[in-house]
């Protein structure tokens, strides 16, 4: 099976495809591959702290429960806070697609097949959904046996409300306290300014950031012909026009937001992806991460 | 203002069709639940007032674009108002229509002929013909052609002769089509009549207006209504004359001929190239004319080579112009190898250097002994007492020297001779009694003078003309620098009284410085007969001492020799006549004819004409060379020329209201509806609205392309 045939909306709303799903595109990624571009453990051994639900049994002190009956777990130099949180832009605007794909599907998949391969590569992950709140938070978890619960909801989750990313990220970041990846995945059609004081807050958190900017092909080259009326996904408004007449100024300005929306990236250090749902998941998904080892290796 | 296709002018409709376009594709909205609405938004508000205008622009061109091309498509025309032709509403009248088919309507705009405009008018005018009307149609030049010779019903038939009428290179005579018209509607009398004349009212055309006029008054109750061709003032150069000049062209001998072209234009031209070709071959002489003034004639001299003796054509040409049939121009003549001269004295057996005809006999053939043989003119002499028995009719040119009395037998061959085409010359003498040659009623009527009484011992002599030549044996003394024959004097001469027989009248080829007429020629039947004064010796006169005469002998031989060959030169629609040798009788000949490639037509049979036998040629209606064949011989047996009447390439038109003024000539005929001024198109639009269609659309396509509007 294609890996682009793996994604459509039947999959992406029912936890076990979107599961399967991720392990493919993941899996056909790996083959081949000998180091992970997020890998997090380290050798030296650290500290004990107490067990809390979530942490992976394996690393268990079974040494100290033997002689105290107590749960600690063991803890190396860098694994002790890196977790990726996945944070995940669910409002209105995400719900549109020029095809059978909406952004939010292609959003949906792309943190499946992240969580996938961190969690496949003993990294922990921690998942959120936002719209103008957090309306979702998957503690985090390096338990690959989760991957199923991460899956369904993520399945599960409908966009309804508007966006406020600003506030959003906030809440998130209250919630990460300890340095690690942040994966952003949204189309940003929000207050600029909240976007900028997340990535702001993410930054000096010490987080990595990277931003998958999720966008469909018809919003990046506006192609509609005849008149059209425009029916606003988070505003009540509509518009009708001619699109082509303002196809030239609509591209202008859509690539000056664009242009705004890299700077804001490029001043807090954050890594800003194109995720076109025009293309392949697989495609976008390892663009990026060939881009990522290329980095780890010139680090 | 109006159209030619009106109809298609329901079309405009049309431009309904983008605006409903333009409507429909705002009425046809589709939607679409959309994310990035503030960009649209922003979109929108930066470009609205853009758009609309930009919206309205393209809508106007759309229509604008539809609008020009059905209006091309329409045909618009500027029409003015022009007399009407045919009768119009008063029922039906009956019409001649007369068609000038003269050389000068050939003239072309750079499109059609004035000939194609007429027939196109003509044609034009038939859809305004009241019906039932009985049409004529008559071709008019220098002679008419009916090809309807009486008013009929019958327009098919109208139409089919129309078409089939032809351009002609006659000149042109409106009178006599018209008076031919008049005869035709004479028998009509009581119906309304007309004749309507389309012609390029070239002014030649109308010279019989006082004929035209007093048709008119014979005729009241016809209506003459001139429709004019074309516009006044147009420029033509023409060749309008070309002849052969000096001696008699023979075969090797470069011939020089005179070449005049006529500008009748109204500004000066300069550097017109003149080429002469022989035979239709490749030019053999050009020269260059610097400048040619306005209605001014310029001659130029050109030269040709005839290789073979026979018949030859020659071409002049000019550079090409509106009227074609003039830039060119044809003549014939017989190349000779070798010519025959009789020489005729009455001096007996006198010694050699006396005889009558000695000084004459070598000013003939000025060449040494051994190479007499060998020049152009072959001289016999013979006693007068032998002139009954000599054969006459092979010699070109017989010479009379001295002659005494003529015997009866003696005039009659003479007579013959000259009436067959032969040249005679006479120097009187001392034997020549002018009484009795006044008494012989046939030798006198031959004559071009009577011979008064011998003045002798005139002192002092008087001398020959030096001198205001107007003949053109001697017309080349008018050149100071060809020398002069004011040495050449008279003592003893016998007075010569000019004499006329009916149009015909002699012409001085010289006179005596007291203007008494030394020498005199006129025509006699198909020849000419030259007159002296006195003696071919140095008796009382010096003339054959002079060096002058032997080019006075030589020019004389190559006139009377090229007054032969004017019969090779004819007007259009002339009848040729040769004789040819009697073992011909009965034999086909074929005419390749100017225009055509080798290819012979049959073009009749041999005829006996009063004892000979002679080749006629009639169908002589195009101008140019034509050559006549025997069988498949490869020579042509005889060669003439059709030339234009040089009047035929002066455009210029005559006085317009003048002609004009003719249709308003009080008549009889009630004054119908017939004249009622009819539209008739003077300029169309349609090209310049398809351009104009062309140039909206490129238009809109660009502004459409800069709006990144899809089409």
């Amino acid at each position: 099976m294609a890996e682009h045939s793996l994604l459509d909306p039947e999959t992406v709303s029912r936890g076990e495809a979107l599961g399967l799903m991720a392990r493919r595109v993941v899996e056909g990624y790996r083959v081949g591959e000998h180091r992970s571009p997020f890998r997090g453990f380290a050798i030296e051994f650290a500290q004990h702290r107490e067990y809390t639900a979530g942490d992976d049994i394996r690393h268990l002190d079974w040494k100290v429960l033997g002689r105290s009956d107590r749960y600690y777990i063991k803890q190396y130099e860098q694994d002790t806070n890196y977790v990726a949180h996945i944070v995940i832009d669910g409002s209105r605007s995400m719900n549109y697609g020029s095809g059978k794909i909406t952004k939010l599907h292609f959003a949906k998949a792309l943190a499946a097949c992240l969580a996938y391969l961190i969690l496949v590569q003993r990294d922990a992950v921690a998942l959120a959904l936002f719209d103008t709140e957090t309306r979702e938070y998957l503690p985090r978890t390096d338990n690959l046996g989760k991957i199923h619960h991460i899956m369904n909801r993520l399945a599960a989750f409908e966009a309804t409300e508007g966006t406020a990313i600003g506030h959003a990220v906030e809440q998130i970041s209250h919630k990460a306290r300890n340095r690690g990846i942040v994966v952003l995945i949204s189309d940003v059609f929000d207050d600029e300014d909240g976007l900028t004081r997340a990535l702001q807050r993410l930054h000096f958190s010490g987080h990595e950031v990277i931003l998958f900017h999720v966008l469909d092909p018809y919003e990046l080259t506006f192609p509609f012909t005849g008149t059209w009326k425009f029916l606003g996904l988070e505003e009540l408004t509509e518009l009708q026009t001619s699109p082509a007449d303002i196809r030239r100024s609509y591209l202008e300005n859509f690539n000056a937001f664009r242009g705004r929306v890299r700077t804001a990236c490029e001043r807090y250090n954050t890594h800003y992806v194109l995720a076109d749902t025009g293309r392949s998941l697989a495609e976008v998904l390892s663009g990026y991460l060939a881009f990522r080892r290329m980095m780890g290796k010139k680090g | 203002m109006g159209f030619l296709n009106p109809w298609v002018l329901a079309g405009l409709a049309a431009v309904s069709v983008p605006v409903a376009i333009h409507l429909l594709n705002r009425f046809r909205v589709r939607r679409t639940r959309w994310a990035a609405m503030r960009f649209v938004q922003d979109s929108l508000r930066k470009n609205r007032r853009r758009l609309q205008i930009e919206d309205l622009i393209l809508l106007i061109l759309r229509c604008l674009v539809v609008v020009a091309l059905v209006m091309a498509f329409a045909r618009p025309v500027l029409r003015t108002l022009v007399p009407g032709l045919f009768a119009g509403g008063d029922g039906p009248a009956a019409t001649v229509v007369l068609l000038d088919n003269s050389a000068s309507m050939g003239q072309s705009n750079g499109v059609t002929s004035r000939f194609e405009e007429g027939r196109k008018a003509i044609r034009e005018s038939l859809d305004q013909l009241a019906p039932g009307s009985p049409l004529a149609l008559y071709l008019v030049s220098s002679r008419v052609d009916p090809l309807i010779a009486k008013p009929a019903s019958d327009l098919p038939r109208f139409r089919r002769s129309l078409e089939l009428a032809a351009l002609s290179d006659r000149s042109t005579d409106l009178a006599r089509g018209i008076r031919a018209a008049c005869d035709a509607l004479r028998p009509l009398e009581g119906q309304r009549r007309e004749i309507v004349v389309y012609t390029d009212s070239q002014a030649p055309a109308w010279e019989g207006l006082d004929e035209i006029r007093k048709l008119q008054q014979e005729h009241p109750g016809i209506v003459l209504r001139p429709v004019i061709l074309g516009a006044a003032g147009e420029d033509n150069l023409a060749v309008v004359g070309l002849q052969a000049e000096g001696g008699v062209p023979a075969a090797g001998q470069p011939c020089r001929f005179r070449v005049e072209v006529a500008n009748f234009g109204t500004k000066a031209v300069e550097g017109v190239r003149v080429t002469v070709s022989a035979d239709d071959l490749p030019p053999s002489d050009e020269t260059l004319v610097a400048r040619i003034e306005p209605g001014a004639t310029q001659s130029v001299s050109l030269f040709v080579r005839f290789d073979t003796p026979g018949f030859h054509s020659v071409t002049a040409r000019i550079p090409p112009d509106r009227l074609a049939v003039d830039n060119q121009r044809s003549t014939a003549l017989q190349v000779v190898d070798r010519m025959e001269v009789l020489i005729v004295d009455g001096s007996g057996q006198a010694p050699v250097p006396d005889r009558d005809g000695y000084f004459l006999a070598n000013a003939l053939a000025p060449v040494a002994p051994d190479r007499k043989a060998k020049h152009y003119l072959n001289i016999s002499s013979v006693p007068f007492a032998a002139l009954n028995r000599a054969a006459l009719a092979s010699y070109d040119t017989v010479f009379l020297c001295n002659p005494g009395t003529l015997s009866e037998q003696a005039v009659a061959a003479l007579r013959s001779y000259v009436n067959n085409g032969g040249n005679l010359v006479i120097f009187p003498g001392p034997q020549t009694d002018p009484a009795a040659w006044g008494k012989n009623a046939a030798l006198d009527a031959l004559l071009p003078a009577s011979l008064g009484p011998k003045r002798t011992g005139v002192k002092p002599p008087v001398a020959l003309q030096s001198e205001g030549f107007h003949h053109p044996v001697t017309a080349i003394w008018n050149d100071r620098g060809e020398g002069g024959l004011g040495a050449v004097t008279y003592s003893e001469w016998f007075p010569l009284e000019l004499k006329t027989a009916g149009d015909v009248r002699p012409a001085v080829i010289l006179r005596l410085a007291n203007n008494e007429p030394a020498a005199v020629e006129w025509p006699a039947g198909r020849g000419r007969v030259v007159l002296f004064n006195a003696p071919a010796r140095p008796q009382g006169n010096n003339l054959v001492l002079h060096p002058g005469f032997v080019a006075l002998t030589q020019r004389l031989m190559g006139y009377l020799n090229r007054s032969s060959a004017a019969r090779l030169v004819l007007g259009p629609g002339d009848t040729f006549e040769v004789p040819v040798a009697m073992e011909l009788l009965g034999r086909d000949f074929s005419v390749v004819r100017p225009g055509d490639d080798t290819s012979r037509r049959p073009a009749g049979r041999v005829e006996l004409d009063d004892q000979r036998a002679v080749v006629r040629y009639r169908d002589t209606d195009a101008v140019g060379a034509y050559r006549i064949y025997i069988g498949r011989e490869a020579h042509p047996l005889a060669v003439f020329a059709v030339q234009l009447d040089p009047a035929e390439s002066d455009l210029r038109q005559a006085p317009r209201p003048e002609i004009e003024a003719l249709a308003k000539a009080p008549t009889d005929a009630p004054e119908p509806s017939a004249a009622a001024p009819r539209l008739q198109v003077k300029k169309e639009y349609g090209t310049v609205l398809l351009w104009l269609a062309a140039l909206l659309a490129l238009a809109e396509a660009a502004l459409a392309h800069r709006m990144s509007v899809p089409r």
